[in-house]
C-alpha cells in the first residue's frame, strides 16, 4: 500500500490538468481527495508502528542492480509522510482559492501533486537507489514549481539556482550513498543501518563528506542557505509546502535517518552539531535584517533546519558525553520538527493570504489587519507565538527540548576553541531564540495589531474565501491542541520518530521513557511522551525554562528597538556581503559559463571538420593509453599474422584502395575527392566479399552509394574549395590521421591474438544464436536480439539526425517563421546559432559548414 | 526534371523491383544474410533513385498509406520506432524483461514458408526488424530529399 501510495499521487498529478479541465474551480477539492487518502492510510498504521512493527514492502524493480522498490514505514517516515500527505491535502485546497482564475492552475496541481509522490516515496523508500531517485525527482519538481511564473526573469533564476545547488547536492548524494552501499554490502536502508562497524571502514570519511553535502544543499545549510530565500519567487502554497514542511526538510531526514548507523561517531556528531549550528546563527541573523513577509520566513525556516541538523549531531554519544543524555538532542530535533512544520506552514499560508487580500509584500507597511481579517490574524498570531516558544504552545515544547539539550551539564563533553561545548551551544541557542522571537513578532504581530502605516494609503484587508482559512486555522489549532494532549496521536508519532532516529544505546529501556513533567525529568513507565500536560506549562523554576523566558524577553526588546538593530546590523552586513556564499556562487556560476563558452569554441565550434579530428584525437589517446597498459601489464603480445601469399585479387584491391585514398587527399575538386572515398568504400565491401562477410559487405555497398549520393547534394552547398588551412596544420592533421589508422591496426592485430586473457564472446553467440534466439544469422541476431537495446538507441539516434537535417535545411531556406511561434522564449541570437548563419571570419563561405549528420553513419 | 529517358524508365522499372528485393532482404535476414537495415537502405536508394529521375515531388507522393493518403517520412520514422519500441514491451507485458524476444510458438510454432526462398518467422524480433526498416527508410530519405529540395 505504499508503493500503492505513491501511484495512487502520481496517477493523480499526471491526470491532474485533465481534471482541472473537467471540474473548474472545484478541481481542487477533488485532488485534495488523493492526499487526504494517503494521509488516513498512513494514519492508520499509527498503533503498529508504535509498537514498533514496521510496515514494509519489497517489490522487484532491477533487481540485476539490487535496485528495488522496496518501501519501509517506521516512526520517522511516518511522521514524515503524515506531514507530507497531511499538509500537502491542506495545500491543495488553499491553492484551489489562492490561484482560482490563474490560467495554468491545472499544470500547477500536476507540479504539486509530483512532487508529493516524490516527496512520499523519498521518506519511504528502503532502498538508497530508490532514495537518490525520489530525492532527485523532488529537486526537478521543485524547479518546476519554484519557476511556475515562468514569465518572471527572477523566477527563472531562482529556479535555476535552487536546481544547480540541489542537483549539485543530489550528485554528491549519489557518490555519498554508493559509497555507503559498497560499505555495508547492500543496497537496502535498514540493512545498512544495522551494519556494524561502517564509521571505521576506510571510506568512511569519504562517505561522510559527500553524504552532509548532499543533505546540506537540500535543507540549505551554511554556506548553502541562499538559495532558499530566493526560492520564495514560487507562489506561496509552494513556499509553504516545499520551503517550509517538506523539500527541505528531506536533507534533515536523511540525517535523522542515517543517524542511528552513525551516532557514535565524532566525526558525525561534530560535522552536523558544527554546521547546523552555524546556520541557525547565521540564517536568525540574516532573518532580522529582511523586511518581506515571505522572505522573513524563508530565512527563520533556514535557521531551524540548522537547528534540526544541529540537534540531531548532538544527540550521538560520538560528541563524547554521556549517553544517556543524548536522547534529548533527538527529542529535539523531532519535536521541533513537528512543531516548525506545523507553525511555519500557517504563518506561510497567512503570509499568502495577507499579500494576496492587500497586496503589500511588505511587513513593515502593513498594520491594524486584525479589524478586517480576524480568523487569518489570529492564526498568525498563534503561528507566530509558537515560533516564539511562547508556552504553551507547540513551538515552546520543542524550544525546552532544545535548550535542556544544549544545557544539560553531561550532555556534551568536549570544548570547542576551550570553552565549554555546552556553555557555547547553549549561548548560540539561545542567540538564535532571541532573534526568532523578534521576528516571530514582526511576522505574527505587526500585520494585525501595529497601528497603521502612517505614511501609507489606506491598507484594505478583508477575509479570503473560506477555503484558503481552513489551512491556517487546522495547523494553528494543532499547535495549541498537541501540548495539551500528551495522550493522542501526535505524541504517538513523535515517540515512535524519535525512536528511529535514536543510536541504540539511547534505545535502551529506561532512557526512552523520559517525560517531561513538572520538575524536569521523570522516569515513567509508559511511552517516551513530549506532552505538557497543563500543570507542566507553569514549571518550577529550572535553568531552560528561565533561558526561555528571558528569551522571549529579549526578543521582544529587540522587536521594539529593531529600527536601531537594524541599522546597526545593516553596517556589518555591507562589510561582509561580498565574501559571502551567495556572491561566491555567482562567481562560481559565472566562471562555468565563461569555461563552458571557451571550450565550447576549442571543441565544439561548429565546424565538422574540428569535431572529426576531436573525435578522432580522443579515440586514438583513450586506444592508446588502454593498449599500452594492457600490454605493459603483459596480457596479450603483438602476433605478427603469419606471411602468406596474398591472392591476385587481394593485391589488386589493396593497391586500389591505397591509390584512392592517396588519391583523395591531393585532388583540389570535391567531386573527385567524394568519388575517389566511393573508390575506397567499395574497395572495402569487395574485401569483406572476399572474406565472406556478404552482410557487412551488403550494407557497406548500400551505405557508400547513399553516402555518395547525399555528398554530391551537399556539395552544391559547399563554397569555392580553397586552401585555409596553414601547411602545420596539415601536417597536423596528416598526424592525427596516421596514428589513428595505426592504433586500429594495432586493435585489429590485437583482435587476432589466440591467447587473449578473456573468452570470447563470438564462439558463445555463434553457439546461442540458434538454439536461444531461433536463427541462423549471427549478425542480424545480435543487431535484433542479443544487443537489441543498442540498435533501439542507434535507431532513435538516426531518427533525431533526421530531425536535425531537416530543421537546419528548412531553417536555411528561411522559413524561420514557421518554428517561432512555439518558441517564443527562444533567444533569436540562440537561433541563429542553431541555423549556423552567424559569419565566420575566416571563410566566406563558412555558413555552410555548419555539422551536418551524413547519411548512414548508424 | 530534364533527366534522361533511359535513367527514367531504368528508375519507374527498378522501384518495385528494389522495394520487393528490399523486403525479402528484411524478412530472410533472420537466417541468411539481410535484414532490417539493409533493406531499409535499398528501398531508399530506390526512393532516391526515383527522386533523381522524376523529382522530389514525384518521389514523395510515391509513399501512401495502403488507403490512398499520403505517407510522411515524419510519419514514417514515427511508425518504424513505434514498432521497435512496441515490441520490446511486449515482452515486458509477458510478464519478462523489455526486448525479452517472444516467438509464436517458441520458434518451432507455424512458420511461413516462402515458396522455397526461405521461412518467415514470426514473433517481436521480426516486428523490431521492421522498425527498423521503416526508421531507416525515413531518416535518409528525409536527409536526401531535404537536400534535394534545397537544391532546387
Amino acid at each position: 500500500m505504499l508503493l500503492g501510495s505513491v501511484l495512487i499521487l502520481a496517477g493523480l498529478s499526471v491526470a491532474a490538468p485533465f481534471v482541472h479541465r473537467a471540474l473548474g474551480r472545484f478541481s481542487g477539492y477533488a485532488l485534495a481527495a488523493g492526499p487526504a487518502f494517503v494521509f488516513i492510510y498512513l494514519a492508520s498504521q499509527l498503533g503498529g508502528v508504535s509498537a514498533g512493527q514496521a510496515v514494509v514492502e519489497a517489490t522487484a524493480w532491477v533487481p540485476g542492480l539490487g535496485v528495488n522498490l522496496d518501501f519501509r514505514l517506521d516512526g520517522l517516515a511516518l511522521l514524515f509522510s503524515m506531514l507530507i500527505s497531511g499538509i500537502g491535502t491542506l495545500i491543495v485546497l488553499y491553492a484551489s482559492g489562492y490561484l482560482q482564475g490563474h490560467p495554468l492552475q491545472g499544470r500547477f496541481y500536476c507540479y504539486l501533486l509530483a512532487f508529493m509522490t516524490s516527496m512520499l516515496g523519498l521518506v519511504t523508500a528502503d532502498n538508497i537507489l530508490l532514495l537518490f531517485i525520489f530525492w532527485e525527482l523532488t529537486s526537478i519538481t521543485s524547479y518546476l514549481l519554484i519557476g511556475f511564473d515562468h514569465d518572471k526573469p527572477e523566477a527563472r533564476k531562482s529556479a535555476l539556482q535552487a536546481l544547480v545547488i540541489t542537483g549539485l547536492g543530489g550528485l554528491s548524494l549519489l557518490a555519498g550513498l554508493i559509497l555507503l552501499g559498497i560499505m555495508a554490502g547492500t543496497w537496502n536502508l535498514t540493512e545498512i543501518i544495522e551494519t556494524e562497524g561502517l564509521t571505521d571502514h576506510a571510506l568512511w570519511p569519504g562517505a561522510l563528506a559527500c553524504l552532509f553535502l548532499g543533505a546540506a544543499t537540500k535543507s540549505a545549510q551554511f554556506p548553502f542557505h541562499f538559495w532558499l530565500p530566493n526560492a520564495m519567487a514560487a507562489p506561496t502554497p509552494v513556499s509553504a509546502y516545499l520551503h517550509s514542511s517538506t523539500m527541505v526538510k528531506a536533507g534533515v531526514y536523511l540525517v535523522m535517518r542515517l543517524n542511528p548507523a552513525f551516532w557514535d561517531d565524532p566525526a558525525w556528531s561534530w560535522t552536523l552539531t558544527g554546521f547546523g549550528g552555524t546556520t541557525m546563527v547565521v540564517a536568525a541573523l540574516l532573518a532580522t535584517r529582511e523586511t518581506q513577509f515571505k522572505k522573513v520566513l524563508a530565512y527563520s525556516t533556514v535557521s531551524s533546519l540548522g537547528i534540526m541538523v544541529m540537534f540531531t549531531g548532538l544527540s550521538g554519544t560520538g560528541i563524547g558525553g554521556d549517553p544517556s543524555y543524548a536522547e534529548y538532542g533527538v527529542k529535539a530535533a523531532v519535536a521541533y520538527l513537528l512543531a516548525h512544520a506545523l507553525f511555519k506552514a500557517c504563518l506561510f499560508l497567512v503570509a499568502g493570504t495577507v499579500t494576496h487580500e492587500t497586496g503589500i509584500k511588505d511587513v513593515e507597511k502593513l498594520g491594524g489587519l486584525f479589524g478586517s481579517m480576524k480568523v487569518t490574524a489570529v492564526c498568525g498570531v498563534v503561528g507566530g507565538l509558537s515560533m516564539a516558544g511562547v508556552p504553551p504552545l507547540l513551538g515552546f515544547v520543542g524550544k525546552e527540548y532544545m535548550l535542556k539539550a544544549a544545557t544539560h551539564p553531561n550532555g556534551i563533553g568536549d570544548s570547542i576553541f576551550g570553552l565549554s561545548s555546552a556553555g557555547v551551544i547553549t549561548a548560540a541557542v539561545f542567540f538564535a531564540a532571541a532573534l526568532t522571537v523578534m521576528v516571530s513578532l514582526l511576522v505574527g504581530w505587526r500585520p494585525f495589531f501595529s497601528p497603521k502605516a502612517p505614511h501609507e494609503d489606506e491598507v484594505q484587508g478583508h477575509e479570503p474565501p473560506r477555503i484558503m482559512q481552513l489551512g491556517p486555522v487546522l495547523l494553528a489549532g494543532l499547535s495549541i491542541i498537541i501540548p495539551f494532549t500528551p495522550f493522542m496521536f501526535a505524541t504517538d508519532l513523535a515517540s515512535a520518530a524519535v525512536s528511529s532516529v535514536a543510536g541504540e544505546v539511547q534505545k535502551g529501556a529506561e532512557y526512552a521513557l523520559l517525560y517531561v513533567g513538572g520538575g524536569g525529568e521523570e522516569v515513567a513507565h509508559g511511552k517516551a511522551t513530549f506532552g505538557m500536560g497543563i500543570s507542566d506549562v507553569f514549571h518550577p523554576f529550572t535553568l531552560p525554562f528561565a533561558l526561555s523566558i528571558l528569551a522571549i524577553g529579549v526578543g521582544a526588546v529587540l522587536y521594539v528597538q529593531r529600527a536601531a538593530w537594524r541599522h546597526w546590523y545593516t553596517k556589518v552586513a555591507s562589510a561582509i556581503n561580498p565574501i559571502g556564499p551567495e556572491r561566491n556562487y555567482e562567481r562560481i556560476f559565472a566562471g562555468t559559463m565563461k569555461f563552458a563558452d571557451w571550450q565550447t569554441g576549442l571543441l565544439q565550434n561548429g565546424y565538422l571538420r574540428t569535431y572529426i579530428k576531436v573525435v578522432l584525437v580522443a579515440t586514438t589517446a583513450l586506444l592508446a593509453a588502454t593498449l599500452w597498459r594492457a600490454y605493459d601489464e603483459g596480457h596479450f603480445q603483438i602476433v605478427t599474422p603469419e606471411s602468406r601469399d596474398m591472392a591476385a585479387l587481394e593485391m589488386m584491391l589493396l593497391t586500389m584502395i591505397g591509390l584512392a585514398a592517396i588519391i583523395c587527399t591531393q585532388y583540389r575538386s570535391r567531386l573527385s575527392t567524394v568519388a575517389a572515398l566511393g573508390v575506397v568504400g567499395y574497395g572495402v565491401a569487395l574485401t569483406f566479399v572476399l572474406l565472406g562477410v556478404p552482410d557487412i559487405a551488403m550494407t557497406q555497398f548500400a551505405i557508400e552509394t547513399l553516402t555518395v549520393i547525399i555528398f554530391v547534394l551537399v556539395v552544391y552547398h559547399l563554397p569555392r574549395f580553397n586552401l585555409y588551412t596553414s601547411n602545420a596544420g596539415r601536417v597536423f592533421d596528416g598526424v592525427v590521421a596516421l596514428a589513428f589508422g595505426a592504433a586500429m591496426s594495432l586493435l585489429v592485430l590485437l583482435a587476432a591474438d589466440e591467447e587473449v586473457p578473456f573468452e570470447r564472446i563470438s564462439a558463445w553467440m555463434g553457439e546461442k544464436s540458434y538454439t536461444e534466439a531461433y536463427g541462423r544469422n549471427v549478425v542480424n541476431v545480435i543487431l535484433v536480439d542479443f544487443r537489441v537495446m543498442d540498435t533501439m538507441g542507434e535507431i532513435v539516434v538516426l531518427g533525431l539526425a533526421a530531425i536535425g537535417v531537416y530543421t537546419l535545411l528548412r531553417l536555411r531556406r528561411g522559413q524561420v517563421a514557421e518554428l517561432r511561434p512555439v518558441s517564443s522564449t527562444l533567444d533569436p541570437r540562440n537561433l541563429e546559432d542553431v541555423v549556423g548563419a552567424r559569419p565566420e571570419p575566416d571563410e566566406p563561405g563558412g555558413a555552410s559548414d555548419t555539422p551536418e549528420k551524413e547519411g548512414g553513419t548508424a | 526534371m530534364n533527366s534522361s529517358i533511359i535513367f527514367r524508365t531504368a528508375a519507374k522499372t527498378l522501384l518495385p523491383l528494389l522495394a520487393l528485393f528490399s523486403v525479402v532482404i528484411l524478412l530472410r535476414g533472420h537466417n541468411e544474410p539481410g535484414g532490417g537495415f539493409v533493406g531499409g537502405l535499398l528501398i531508399a536508394s530506390a526512393f532516391a533513385l526515383y527522386s533523381m529521375a522524376f523529382g522530389v515531388d514525384e518521389a514523395r507522393s510515391m509513399l501512401r498509406w495502403p488507403w490512398g493518403g499520403r505517407l510522411r517520412l515524419q510519419t514514417l520514422i514515427g511508425l518504424g520506432l513505434a514498432a521497435a519500441l512496441g515490441s520490446g514491451v511486449v515482452g515486458l507485458v509477458l510478464g519478462g524483461a523489455p526486448f525479452e524476444a517472444w516467438w509464436n510458438g517458441g520458434g518451432k510454432g507455424w512458420d511461413l514458408s516462402v515458396l522455397d526462398l526461405g521461412v518467415i518467422k514470426f514473433g517481436t524480433v521480426l516486428l523490431f526488424d521492421v522498425g527498423v526498416y521503416l526508421t531507416v527508410l525515413g531518416v535518409v530519405l528525409s536527409f536526401i530529399f531535404t537536400l534535394e529540395e534545397s537544391n532546387a
